[in-house]
This record gives C-alpha cells, structure tokens and sequence, in this order.
C-alpha cells in the first residue's frame, strides 16, 4: 500500500465508521425517547385507572391533575393514553375523548332497582357543558344541574347564541338552530324525557338511543357521542342482565315462601334485547314491578330477594 | 526496508480497525442490554400494577352489587352465600387469570365443596377459577368475610382468597 492511499484509506474508514456510529445513535436515542413516552404514557394509565378505581368504590366525585396535557381516549373496555399505551377497565365509564391535565371524575351508583354498579363519569375540567331549558323545564333542569359536582364546567342558560366550541345539551327540541350551533363547532345533545327517554346526538346524522335512569341521563351529557355513549349503554345492560341472572338465581333457591312471581321478572333477558334495540319500555316498567315484588314478600314475612 | 515500513503500518491500520470494530460491538451490546432492560422495566411494573389491583380486589370484592347482602335495597356488610353460588353459575370471565375461593372458617363444618343442596353442611365454594396453562408467577392474598346463609338466617366467618396468576 502507498503512503497517499493508506492516508485516503483512513479518512474513508473514518467517515463510514463515523455515519454508523452516528446512525447508531441517533436511531437509538428516537427508540429510547419513544420506549420513555411508553413509559410516562403508561404510568398515566395507571394513575387515571388508580383514581376510577378508588372512586368507584363510593359515590363520590374528585378531580385529577395529570401535570401534562394528555390525550385520552375512550373504547367500551379500554382507555388510550395519548395514541400509544391502551388500559384494559372492567369498569363502566361515560366519557368524551379528553385532551387535557386536568380530569373530573364522579361516580353514581346505578339501580335496577337493587344496586348494579357505580357507573363513573368523566370530563375535562375545561370541558364546557351548558343545559338549556325553557319555561316548562326549567325546574328539572335546575335540579339535574345542582346534582352535577360543581368540579365539573357545567352552566345553565337559555340563551345559547354566543355559545362556541362546547357541549349544548338540550331539554327542548333544538331542530331549527343546528347548522347555526355546529358551525361554531359545538357538541349538541337532545334529552327528550324526565328520568326516563331518550336521547339524541347530532353528529353527521342525528342518532337516538334511550337512557333508563337519571344516571344514563348524565351519561349522555358526558359522553355527548352517539358510538361512547352506546358503547358504555352496552355494557351497563349486560351488567344489569349479569346481577338480574344472579338475583333470579337466589331467588329460585330460596326457602320458605314461593318465589315463582319474582323469578320470572328477574329474568330481563328478552327485556334488555329488546332495549339494546331502542325499546326499553318493558325494562322501565319492569323495574317498578320488581321493586313492588319484593316489597310484598316483606308484607308478607317472607324473606326478601334484595 | 520501504516495504517493512509499509508493512508495519498496514499492522497499526489493523489494530486500529479491529480496537475501533471490539469498542463499537461493546458499545453496541451496552446500548441493547440497556434499552432491553427498560423494556422489561415496563413490563414488571405492568406485572407490578396488577398485583397492586389484585390487593384492592380483596377488599371490592366483597362490595360488588354481585355478591354483598342486601336487605330491602340496603346494602349490609357480608356477603350472600346464594348470591356466591349464582355468580358461579355466570361462568363470569370478569376477573382475569385468578381463582377465588371463599371458605367457611366458624363454625367448622364438613370440608365439601358447597353446592345448592349442602348449603348448610359445605366449607368451601370456588367462586371463580381461570387458571392458565403457563405462568411465572402466583400470589395469593387472603381477608376475612362475613358470610350469610339467607336459608338457615346463619352468618358465618370466613376467608375470601383471591389466587393470581402473572406471566403468561
């Protein structure tokens, strides 16, 4: 080899040795920086899981400052944390997807009408919500706002013309000021009932689904979308059909008195088939008559089934 | 004599080559050790947070609307021995990899597994068992509960064990 080549042959090995090294290391950082988001990204699960978990097991309502603005993401079973790490939850959560640090979490209890579950309720804290009522409502509506935590940004007006990027949920039929309403990019919500009815969402097409109690009322307020809302429906019906199987269960196996009555209308099999097909009207009054039921027996000095 | 010179920097070019190749496998295989031991950092404080949630089980267990005694829609603090055996019934897969054993500890009685028809004379109902083929770890944690038999009006004293398993 000659001296100028050996030379050339150095900065050769210098320069491709160096880019390696250099590919290395960058490669390795963006891995790392990805595998560290991973990291944060799933002890924020594990913080959001913690605080649904423990509020859950009481009717109570907190909020939670996660530091940094967080993407959060809702499915039926699952909640996603910033596009990247996915927390399993057994647990029924009514929510909107939440970009933010700071969580309001409430927790109710759900009856049918023995306890089913504490369902949770979850909202950004800068989540604007405004209830719009009129004459005829303005009472219930009063009510249904004093019941939320003040934790939460909910407000209560009729006059919604300034309103923009917000949930509007609307007691009285709001057809007519739609397109004026989502153009300014708002959420719009129909709740046509008391503690029982149905709900509406506006959203490309308008779509309807039932609530059976004040507690999926607000569901839909907190979740104002058709596919979360309907999704944790879902999964409080099948939760209610699972408790129902086990009280009819007891019931059958019980001594003393007959229970055949009961039984039969703790099965709510066809019931909740029938309301996850938007008929709920046999499961609303089934409820009633379960509670009758069992209130009887007591009168009667039987053993009561719940 | 010019081609020994040469020859010896060829060597020296060698070395350098072979140092610089051995430092960047070293530095290579450090890097690895170290982004495969944060990778399975996560997954141990995975394996951790599940344990931590197994502990909180045992004391919502015996809250869930499932199984805790009620009387005229007050909840009361025990857990309902029929409910126990209709939840079974469930084939429930709502807890995961875990096996849940409820025994009658006071008063002793025959060590049977309780089913309808020996309610009053069993000592143990396996609430719920999913146990998987392969797995690293198993913890158990153990609480007591009280236990009522809405057919005899009898409340017992009992364990409700919760089994994990984690690393499947």
């Amino acid at each position: 080899m000659k001296k100028g080549q050996s030379v050339q042959f150095n900065w050769i090995f210098i320069v491709v040795s160096g880019a390696i090294l250099l590919m290395f290391f960058t490669l390795f950082a963006f891995r790392y920086s990805v595998l560290q988001n991973k990291k944060i990204n799933a002890e924020t699960a594990r913080a959001l899981d913690r605080s649904i978990n423990s509020i859950k097991t009481t009717e109570a309502y907190t909020n939670l400052d996660l530091g940094k603005v967080n993407e959060i993401e809702f499915n039926c079973n699952e909640f996603i944390i910033n596009k990247d790490y996915r927390q399993k939850t057994n647990n029924i959560i009514f929510s909107s997807n939440i970009k933010s640090n700071r969580i309001g979490l409430w927790s109710k209890s759900f009856e049918y009408p023995f306890k089913i579950d504490n369902i949770v309720f979850l909202s950004s804290i800068e989540n604007k919500i405004y209830l719009i009522y009129d004459n005829f409502n303005e009472q219930f509506v009063t009510e249904i706002y004093n019941e939320i935590p003040s934790l939460f940004n909910v407000k209560i007006v009729n006059d919604y013309d300034n309103i923009r990027d917000s949930v509007i949920v609307f007691f009285v039929d709001p057809s007519g000021k739609l397109d004026e309403l989502k153009s300014k990019n708002n959420k719009v919500v129909y709740i046509d009932g008391a503690d029982v009815g149905s709900v509406k969402f506006y959203e490309d097409s308008i779509k309807e689904s039932s609530y059976l109690s004040r507690e999926m009322m607000y569901g839909a307020i907190f979740t104002s979308n058709f596919k979360l809302y309907d999704c944790s429906f879902k999964s409080l019906l099948n939760k209610m059909n699972d408790v129902n199987k086990i009280y009819e269960n007891k019931a059958k196996n019980m001594k003393e008195c007959s229970y055949l009555g009961i039984v039969q209308n703790l099965n709510v099999n066809d019931e909740v088939k029938n309301c996850l097909n938007n008929n709920c009207l046999d499961l609303i009054n089934n409820k009633e008559i379960l509670d009758l039921q069992n209130q009887e027996l007591y009168e009667q000095g039987c053993k009561v089934v719940f | 004599m010019q081609s020994s010179i040469l020859k010896k920097g060829q060597i020296e070019i060698q070395e350098t080559v072979f140092i610089i190749v051995i430092v960047i496998v070293l530095i290579l295989m450090g890097l690895m050790f170290f982004y495969r031991y944060t990778l399975a950092s996560i997954e141990t404080s995975n394996t951790n947070y599940e344990i931590e949630k197994q502990s909180d089980l045992i004391t919502a267990l015996p809250n869930m609307a499932e199984f805790k005694c009620s009387f005229l829609n007050k909840q009361e603090e025990c857990i309902d021995l029929l409910k126990i055996m209709a939840f079974k019934d469930l084939n429930s897969n709502l807890f995961g990899n875990k096996r849940i054993v409820i025994e009658i500890i006071y008063p002793e009685k025959n060590n049977i597994e309780c089913n309808y028809g020996n309610l009053d004379n069993c000592n143990n109902v396996i609430v719920y068992s999913k146990i998987p083929n392969k797995y690293q770890r198993k913890i158990i944690v153990s609480s007591p509960v009280s236990i009522y038999n809405i057919n005899s009006n009898e409340y017992y004293m009992g364990k409700l064990s919760i089994e994990g398993y984690y690393g499947t």
